[in-house]
Formats: structure tokens, sequence, C-alpha cells
């Protein structure tokens, strides 16, 4: 079994994923890309890095995140923008063809750049790779509570923000 | 996800990675492993701490090093420095001398020779 054969199936099978997390971490496509180009790079420099790994894809969001992390402290202590970076309106979400899903998808991204990182990071996590509280606390080097705290936090923020477009919808 | 709020968050679906991505992400990654070629056994062995092995392996070579240079102890017991032509003439003019001796058998003393009167003298005071 070769490592490019070994890199190409991982790339086919995970990298949307981890390119949807990042993207929504850093919401920045250049850095996006630096991250996944880092992550694989890194993957060739030490090809055993996955031996034994049984959960690859929460092991690659796990690598992904402490990356992004590494990028928006280097980013906040370069530019101290990282705030201003984060709520800027990004398109990371596919546009779908009613206008107001489109409306609720790009008020979402905003409301999704407004939350804290950490908070980003595990709604990210569980509301679109469907991880448990306890998967999200492993991808995360947190404890549960933590993870599930946080969720709520943001949730409710999204829930507040997001309230007036929702009940639109859900009326037609 | 217990509400229909999350289940419509959870239904937006994310833009697609770029398709140039991949080919941009890989090339790098599978050139970088086809230039490097498979690391030795002993490389997984040492890769905790190399600089400590390197410092320990650089002390052994150092012992032995110096090892080599001294001079052995060993090699120079029993041996016996060469003796030059006065020594050995002039023991053999000694041997001439006690063949030639009336009773050419040393006198034995019964008791080890005083070793001189001052020494007695300060024992004694």
């Amino acid at each position: 079994m070769s490592s490019s054969l070994n890199l190409e199936q991982i790339y086919d099978e995970h990298a949307q994923a981890v390119f949807a997390f990042v993207l929504n971490l850093l919401r920045d496509e250049n850095d996006t890309r630096d991250v996944l180009q880092e992550l694989f790079a890194k993957f060739t420099r030490n090809p055993a890095l996955l031996d034994g790994v049984l959960d690859r894809r929460g092991f690659l969001l796990r690598l992904a995140h402490n990356q992004a992390i590494d990028l928006i402290r280097r980013r906040a202590s370069r530019e101290k923008k990282s705030e201003a970076l984060a709520a800027e309106t990004c398109a990371i979400f596919a546009a779908p063809a009613d206008p107001d899903e489109q409306a609720f998808a790009m008020a979402l991204a905003e409301a999704m750049g407004e939350l804290p990182p950490k908070q980003r990071a595990v709604t990210h996590l569980k509301l679109w790779e469907k991880l448990t509280f306890e998967q999200i606390a492993e991808t995360l080097d947190i404890p549960a509570n933590t993870a599930a705290s946080r969720y709520r936090y943001a949730l409710d923020k999204l829930r507040e923000r997001l309230r007036p477009l929702y009940d639109e919808i859900r009326i037609k | 996800m217990n509400d229909e709020f999350e289940k419509h968050l959870s239904r937006q679906s994310f833009r697609p990675i770029p398709q140039e991505w991949r080919q941009d992400i890989l090339r790098p990654a599978n050139a970088a492993s086809a230039e490097s070629p498979g690391k030795p056994w002993w490389h997984e062995w040492l890769w905790p701490c190399p600089q400590a092995w390197g410092g320990l392996a650089a002390a052994w070579a150092l012992v032995f090093v110096l090892h080599a240079a001294a001079p052995s102890d060993s090699a120079n017991v029993g041996q016996v420095p060469p003796m030059n032509w006065q020594t050995f003439a002039l023991l053999q003019h000694e041997m001439e001398m006690i063949a030639q001796a009336p009773d050419s058998a040393p006198p034995s003393p019964a008791h080890p020779p005083r070793r001189s009167s001052r020494s007695v003298k300060q024992n004694i005071g």
C-alpha cells in the first residue's frame, strides 16, 4: 500500500469535512487552504501518524482544529483583528435555489462568524459532523460538559439572531 | 438534535472544496513522499531524543579513542628493560672477581645488619 494512495484516499474521504470545519473557523479561503496543505504535508513527513487511528475523520478534524487555532492566535497577535476577520461575511454555505433559504444561509454564516471560535468549533462538530458531546470533547480536547455548555450558549445566540428569518421560512 | 431549528441548521450544506485544490495539495505531498526514501529501522528507535543518543554515541567514541591511544600498562608487566653493554660488562667483571676469590660463597648473616648507630640512639632517646 503506497503512501500516495493513502493520501488520495484520505483526501477523497475527509477533505470536504475538514475544509468546511476549517473554513467555518477561519473564515478565510487562503488560510483554509494553508491548513489543509500543512495537514497533508504532515502526513507525508510522518506516514505512521495515522497508524492505529480508528476514527480518521475525528483525528483529522482534531489536527486541523489545532492548526486553525494556532493560525487564529498568530493572526490575532499579528493584526489584532481576528474578531473583525471572523465576523466578515464569508461564503461558507452552498447557495440554495430558494431566495429565502439563501438569505437564511447568509445570515447563518454571519451569525456563525460572530460566535467565539471555541463555540463555533463545537457548534460545527455538533450540527454538521453529527458528533456526540463525548466525541466533540475528544476531538477538541475539552471536557464533555464544556462542549455541551458551549453548544447551548452558541445555539441560543443563533436562535435569537435567526429566529425572524426562520419563522418566515416556516410560515411559507 | 432536539428541535426543528437545530435540524434546519444542520440541513445547510457547506460549499464544496474547490476541485483544483486536490491536485495542488496532493502533488507536493506526493512529490515529497517520492523524494524521501523510507526511514531506516533504527530511526523509530532513536526518534524520541536523537540528541541524547548522539551525545551518548560521541561519548563512547571518545572513550574508545582515548583507550586506544593510551599506553597499555598490562603489556609492560613482566618486561625487563634491555641491558646495555656497560652494565653487562660490569656485571661480568664482578662475577669474575667473585669466582677468583678464595671463598666464593658469600657470608650469610645471622641477623640483618644494623642500619646505623644514629637511628638506634634516636630510638633509645
